[in-house]
């Protein structure tokens, strides 16, 4: 069982590892957002889902399922409100951002 | 003292709350389920006001329950490829980005399925849902290709889609 846990646990770490070398490297709040919400669900997902395995079926796997399930579901909603923050407080965005306006394109039926 | 009628999707919350309860503890002890009944019922009586309405509750019809899970089952490929998109575009040297932000408007009409496409923006390829405001929708793209794309995108058609059938059974 240890030769698909392994591969698992490692990919989940590798993941958070990008989330943090991105939340160094990107140059504004939004696309350090990106990284570390983005690589956070699947580092967490991932380093969880290989403890499911390592658990079985279990009342300790139930648990861990609930986690997954809860982190996929307040994740983006955090993700959401620190970004609306910045988005209010007119936070400083990089160089070279643009901003897109689709919003005649698309009819509204209301 | 007078007594207040509790509701439906009062008693409902009580009981769920109360399942994940005993699913948590395992076990099935007096004192456990005492404190169990004691904390869902806190938790319910206390949070009445926002409870979901079951016009709030997103519906999850026989007609549309294999939609559902075909949505739920392509966003967690989405997410995979979102992963897998951020780690190349973070650890390639040259850091090949163009943040924006996107405006657009959705035809999606249910506040719940509002939400429900909002959050699977953010989980999705390079892209992150800054503000919802009734139907027009800001996003933040770490690419141009992708906030280009998002206005359009496929999952959206999906939940309208999902719509239409909840409204024909209506």
């Amino acid at each position: 069982m240890s030769f698909i846990i392994i591969p698992i646990l490692v990919a989940g770490i590798f993941f958070f590892i990008v989330g943090v070398v991105g939340l160094l490297r990107l140059p504004d709040v939004y696309s350090r957002m990106h990284a570390t919400t983005k690589c956070d669900t699947l580092g967490a997902g991932l380093i969880l889902f290989a403890l499911v395995l390592y658990s079985g079926f279990s009342n300790a796997s139930v648990k861990l399922m609930f986690m997954i399930l809860f982190i996929w579901l307040t994740n983006p909603t955090s993700a959401h409100v620190i970004a609306r923050a910045a988005y209010r407080n007119k936070i400083k965005v990089c160089e070279g951002s643009y901003e897109l306006d689709k919003t005649e394109g698309v009819q509204c039926r209301d | 003292m007078n007594v207040k009628k509790y509701s439906y999707t009062f008693w409902g919350t009580f009981l769920t709350l109360l399942l994940f309860w005993i699913l948590i503890t395992g076990r099935f002890h007096w004192q456990h389920l005492l404190v169990g009944i004691l904390c869902s019922f806190g938790v319910a009586h206390f949070n009445q006001d926002i409870l979901l309405d079951p016009a709030e509750r997103p519906l999850f019809l026989k007609t549309t329950i294999k939609k559902w899970i075909s949505y739920f089952y392509i966003l967690v490929v989405e997410i995979f490829k979102a992963n897998w998109g951020v780690a190349a575009i973070v650890l390639n040297p040259k850091l090949d980005i163009s943040p924006g932000f996107v405006k657009f408007r959705t035809n999606v009409k249910k506040p719940v399925n509002r939400v429900i496409l909002a959050n699977s923006i953010t989980l999705t390829p390079g892209t992150l849902t800054v503000e919802v405001e009734d139907d027009v929708y800001i996003v933040h793209a770490i690419t141009r290709a992708n906030a280009e794309d998002v206005s359009a995108w496929y999952m959206m058609d999906r939940l309208i889609e999902i719509e239409e059938m909840e409204k024909d059974v209506s």
